[in-house]
C-alpha cells in the first residue's frame, strides 16, 4: 500500500478498507471496532463522510452511529461487530492486523496476580527514550492498524503519552488501557481533546477483592506511604476515574477478568456499570499457560472448573445484555484462547506476541525484530483468534 | 393553581427490575408477596382455613408476616412476633390497618417535591455500607417521608414506624453492596450508583403502591397485632392464644441478620444520630452463625443431644473434626437450644384448647439428618402437649448452602407437626 490505508472521516470515524475482510470501522465514540461488507462499504464510508445523510441500514445506524448521528441511548450493539450480519461472510481473512498494542511503559503500579506481561515490564525491558517515540509509532502505523491501544504497564505512567498520542492522533484509533491510579484531571483533558477511547480494569467492585487480584506494587507501596492522599487500594481510583470520564462524556468502557473469586458478582457488577451509563464492557476469561499454571488453577481452580464456571458466568451475562441491558451496553466476551492472538509492541520497539508452547512472548520476527515482515506476523499470529477478539464473533457461540 | 409534579409522577405501578438496583429480597417481596424462606400460600393458606373459628392466630417466628396476609383473606386475626427489624418493618408495611395512610402518604409525594440532594456523583465507591452520600439522601428521604406522614391524618400509628417501614425497602439501593449468589446473601462494600436515583424511588413507590392496593383490596380484618419482640423472652398474655401457625428458622447456616446487614446496619446509623429511638437488635437471632465467643448452652431434647454425640463422634479428616468442633457443634447446640427456649416461653401463653401447626425442615449435615422435626415434637410431648407430624414432603435444593449439592448432601424434608393440647 503506498498510501496509508486507514482515513479519519468527518463523522470522526475511522475506517480502513482491507480486501480480505471489506471496510473495518472504529468507532471513538464507543471504542468499538466493526466490520462492514464490500456491499455495503462504499455507502457506508459516504455516511461517515457526511455525503449522505442514511445510513445503508438501521443497524449501521445504531451501531456505528451513536455519538455522532444518534444518541448513546438509542444504540444497539450486536454480537459480532459485522454488519449488515454475520450471514454475509464465510472467512475473515484481514489482510492487515486489526489492532497493535503497544506496551508504552513496562511501568505499573499494580502487581495484578493474572498479568501475563511481566517479561516486557520492569527492569526486563528497555524503557523508550523521547527520540524513540516516533520510530515505534511509525512502525506500528505502518501495518495499517485500525486502532492501537496504549498499554503497558500504565501507560499513564509513561512521560510520553502527550508526544505518543500527538504522533497517532488522526492517523489512527487511539484507546488507551489503564488501572487509573495516577489518572488525573490533566490526562482527562487530553483524552477528551483527542477522541480517546480509555479502557478502565476493574475485577470487582468489592475493594477487598479486586485489591487481592490487583493489589499495589510492593515498591510503590513506599511511594503510598510519602503520599497518604494515595488510593490505598486499587479500585477507589479506578471508580473515580470511571465517573470522571463519564462525567466528561469520554468514551470509556470497563475491563473485568473473570476468576472464581469475581465471577458470581459480575452480573450485578454489568447492572451497575450499565446505570452509571458505561456503554461497553469487555469480560476476560484467564487462559491456562504452562508458565503460568499455579496462578491459573489458583485464580480458576483448574480447566474443569473453569468450563463449568465460565458456561455460567458468561451465558448469565448474555442473558442480561439481552434483556435487562438490552443491548445498549456493547458486551464482549474475550476468550484468550488461542493466546497469541495480538500484537503487542514492547516499549523497547520489538513486535511479539505470546507464545502458545512456552512461557513468555515471541518475538515476530527473529530478523526484523522492530519491523517484522507481514508475511512472519501472520505466520505467528493466529489471525481467527485475532479476528475473534476483535470483532467479537464468539461471545454468544461459545455459552449457546 | 396548576400543581408542579416531580418526577415521581412519571411512573406507572410495575414489576421492579434488577436494574432498579433495589435488594432482590425487597423486590421479590413487592412484586411477588413473598420472598426466601416466607410461608407459602398454598401450604399454609388450608391451615389457616382449618383455625378459622379460633379468631386469633400466633406467629412467634413471623419473619415477613405472611401469616397476617392470609388471616386477612379470611377474615380473622393475627399475633405476629419479629425479633429482625427489618422484617418487622416489612410486617409494619404489610399491615393492612396501615395500608391506606402508606397509599395516601405516597400519593402526597408523588404530588408535592421530593427532596434529595441537587447533584451527586454518578457513583461512589466505599468500603462500608454507606458513604456520606447515601447517609445524607437516606436522612432527607427519611424526613421527607415523616413530614408527608405528620400532615396524613390517616397515619394514626407512630409516624417513625411507618416512616422507617416506607423507607427500609430502599435503604439497600443507596448501599454499597454487592449481592451474594442467592436472595439470601449481601456483601459489604462495592459501588453505589446515584445517576437517576430518583427514578429507582419513583418506582419503588408506585410499585409499593400496587402491592398495598393489593393488601387493601383483598384484606377483610384489620386488627393484627405485629410485635418487634425475641420469642425465646418476650412476656407474652398469659393463656391467650387457642391457635398457633409458625415456622421456626431452619439450621441451614443463613443469619437473617447478616441477611438484612445493610437495613440494620442502617438502622444502628439512625440510632447512634439519634434520628429514631429503638428497633436495634439485641441478641442473635435464631439460628445465627456467629459461634465464636458465645457460651455453650444445654441442650435437654434427647433427639438433639443424639445429633450433637454423632457430630462430636465424626469420623473424617483432621478439618472436618475441627470444623465440628469449632462451628458446627456450637452452633447446633445454640439452634436446639434456642428453639427449645422459645417453644417453653410460648407455652405460657396458650389456652387449653390449643391447636398449633409447625412447619419444619430437616436438612443435613455431615452425612446425617439435622432433626428438628423430631426435636420440636420432643419438646412439645415434654411440656405435656400431643404432638405428631400431620404431613411431610421431600424437598430439594431449598436453602441449601451450596445450590449444586446432590443427593444426600441435598436432602430436605419439609413435615408439618400439629401441636395440640387435647
Amino acid at each position: 500500500m503506498t498510501e496509508r490505508a486507514v482515513k479519519l472521516t468527518r463523522s470522526g470515524i475511522v475506517v480502513r478498507f482491507d480486501r480480505g475482510i471489506g471496510m473495518l470501522v472504529y468507532s471513538p465514540f464507543n471504542g468499538l471496532i466493526f466490520c462492514v461488507h464490500d456491499d455495503y462499504a462504499q455507502r457506508t464510508l459516504e455516511w461517515l463522510e457526511k455525503k449522505r445523510k442514511d445510513p445503508p441500514t438501521e443497524r449501521f445506524q445504531k451501531m456505528i452511529g451513536p455519538g455522532w448521528s444518534i444518541r448513546h441511548e438509542e444504540a444497539q450493539y450486536e454480537m459480532p461487530q459485522l454488519l449488515p450480519s454475520k450471514d454475509c461472510w464465510q472467512f475473515l481473512n484481514p489482510e492487515w492486523p486489526i489492532v497493535i498494542n503497544w506496551l508504552v511503559t513496562g511501568k505499573c503500579q499494580l502487581a495484578c496476580k493474572y498479568c501475563d506481561a511481566e517479561d516486557l515490564m520492569g527492569d526486563n525491558i528497555k524503557e523508550p527514550e523521547e527520540g524513540d517515540i516516533e520510530s515505534i509509532a511509525d512502525n506500528i502505523l505502518s501495518y495499517n492498524p485500525i486502532a492501537v491501544v496504549l498499554t503497558g504497564g500504565d501507560p499513564l505512567f509513561s512521560p510520553y503519552l502527550g508526544r505518543i498520542i500527538d504522533v497517532l492522533r488522526g492517523r489512527v484509533g487511539i484507546m488507551i488501557d489503564t488501572n487509573a491510579y495516577c489518572f488525573t484531571s490533566k490526562h482527562l483533558r487530553m483524552f477528551q481533546k483527542y477522541q480517546i477511547a480509555v479502557r478502565i480494569s476493574i475485577d470487582s467492585e468489592i475493594p477487598r477483592v479486586n485489591d487481592e487480584l490487583r493489589p499495589v506494587h510492593s515498591s510503590f507501596k513506599r511511594v503510598q506511604a510519602r503520599h497518604p492522599d494515595l488510593a490505598p487500594g486499587s479500585l477507589e481510583p479506578a471508580v473515580n476515574a470511571l465517573c470522571e470520564c463519564l462525567d466528561e462524556s469520554i468514551t470509556v468502557s470497563v475491563q473485568s477478568v473473570a476468576t472464581k473469586g469475581t465471577a458470581n458478582d459480575l452480573p450485578a457488577l454489568g447492572d451497575k456499570l450499565f446505570r452509571m451509563g458505561v456503554r461497553s464492557w469487555r469480560v476476560h476469561k484467564i487462559a491456562p499457560s504452562s508458565g503460568r499454571m499455579k496462578v491459573y488453577k489458583e485464580l480458576i481452580g483448574g480447566p474443569k472448573k473453569e468450563r463449568g464456571m465460565y458456561k455460567h458466568v458468561f451465558s448469565e451475562l448474555i442473558k442480561a445484555y439481552e434483556n435487562r441491558w438490552q443491548r445498549k451496553m456493547a458486551l464482549q466476551l474475550t476468550h484468550n484462547v488461542p493466546p497469541n492472538a495480538v500484537i503487542l509492541v514492547a516499549s523497547d520497539g520489538r513486535f511479539y506476541t505470546e507464545s502458545n508452547v512456552s512461557p513468555g512472548k515471541l518475538l515476530l520476527d527473529e530478523h526484523y525484530p522492530f519491523k517484522p515482515r507481514i508475511k512472519e506476523v501472520f505466520k505467528k499470529i493466529n489471525k481467527d483468534g485475532h479476528v475473534d477478539r476483535y470483532l467479537n464473533l464468539s461471545s454468544v457461540t461459545e455459552i449457546r | 393553581m396548576r400543581v408542579k409534579k416531580n418526577n415521581l409522577t412519571a411512573s406507572k405501578p410495575l414489576r421492579l427490575g434488577r436494574l432498579s438496583l433495589i435488594r432482590e429480597l425487597y423486590r421479590s417481596l413487592i412484586n411477588n408477596g413473598r420472598t426466601y424462606a416466607a410461608f407459602k400460600e398454598n401450604e399454609v393458606y388450608p391451615l389457616v382455613e382449618k383455625l378459622a373459628d379460633r379468631n386469633e392466630i400466633l406467629d412467634p417466628m413471623s419473619g415477613y408476616g405472611l401469616l397476617t396476609r392470609y388471616c386477612s383473606k379470611i377474615g380473622i386475626s393475627a399475633y405476629c412476633i419479629e425479633l429482625n427489624p427489618p422484617q418487622y418493618f416489612w410486617q409494619i408495611v404489610s399491615h393492612p390497618s396501615n395500608a391506606s395512610a402508606l397509599i395516601t402518604t405516597i400519593q402526597m409525594m408523588k404530588l408535592g417535591k421530593l427532596l434529595g440532594p441537587k447533584t451527586s456523583p454518578i457513583a461512589v465507591l466505599s468500603r462500608d455500607w454507606f458513604p456520606e452520600e447515601s447517609k445524607q439522601i437516606l436522612r432527607e428521604i427519611f424526613g421527607s417521608i415523616s413530614s408527608y406522614l405528620n400532615k396524613n391524618s390517616n397515619a394514626e400509628s407512630n409516624v417513625e414506624e411507618l416512616t422507617l417501614s416506607l423507607l427500609i425497602p430502599f435503604v439497600g439501593r443507596l448501599s454499597c453492596s454487592v449481592p451474594g449468589n442467592n436472595s439470601t446473601q449481601v456483601k459489604q462494600g462495592g459501588i453505589c450508583v446515584y445517576r437517576k436515583w430518583q427514578d429507582d424511588y419513583a418506582d419503588y413507590l408506585s410499585a409499593l403502591q400496587a402491592y398495598l392496593n393489593d393488601i387493601l383490596r383483598e384484606s377483610k380484618s384489620y386488627s393484627h397485632v405485629v410485635q418487634l419482640g425475641d420469642c425465646r423472652t418476650i412476656a407474652l398474655p398469659e393463656k391467650r392464644f387457642s391457635a398457633m401457625i409458625t415456622s421456626p428458622p431452619y439450621p441451614n447456616h443463613r443469619d437473617y441478620f447478616t441477611m438484612f446487614a445493610p437495613e440494620n446496619t442502617f438502622l444502628d446509623w439512625m440510632n447512634n444520630e439519634t434520628l429514631i429511638s429503638k428497633y436495634r437488635l439485641h441478641d442473635f437471632v435464631i439460628g445465627s452463625n456467629f459461634v465464636s465467643g458465645r457460651s455453650i448452652p444445654p441442650v435437654r431434647t434427647n433427639v438433639a443431644r443424639r445429633f450433637l454425640r454423632t457430630l462430636e463422634e465424626f469420623k473424617g479428616n483432621v478439618r472436618a473434626i475441627d470444623d465440628n468442633r469449632v462451628y458446627y457443634i456450637p452452633y447446633f447446640t445454640h439452634y436446639f437450644h434456642e428453639l427449645e427456649q422459645s417453644y417453653y416461653n410460648i407455652a405460657i401463653s396458650l389456652k387449653m384448647d390449643f391447636e398449633g401447626y409447625i412447619i419444619v425442615v430437616n436438612n443435613t449435615a455431615r452425612n446425617n439428618v439435622i432433626p428438628v422435626s423430631g426435636s420440636v415434637i420432643e419438646i412439645w410431648r415434654n411440656m405435656g402437649f400431643k404432638a405428631e407430624i400431620v404431613n411431610e414432603k421431600e424437598k430439594f435444593h431449598v436453602g441449601t448452602k451450596n445450590p449444586r449439592a446432590r443427593g444426600f448432601k441435598a436432602k430436605h424434608r419439609e413435615y408439618t407437626i400439629k401441636v395440640w393440647r387435647r
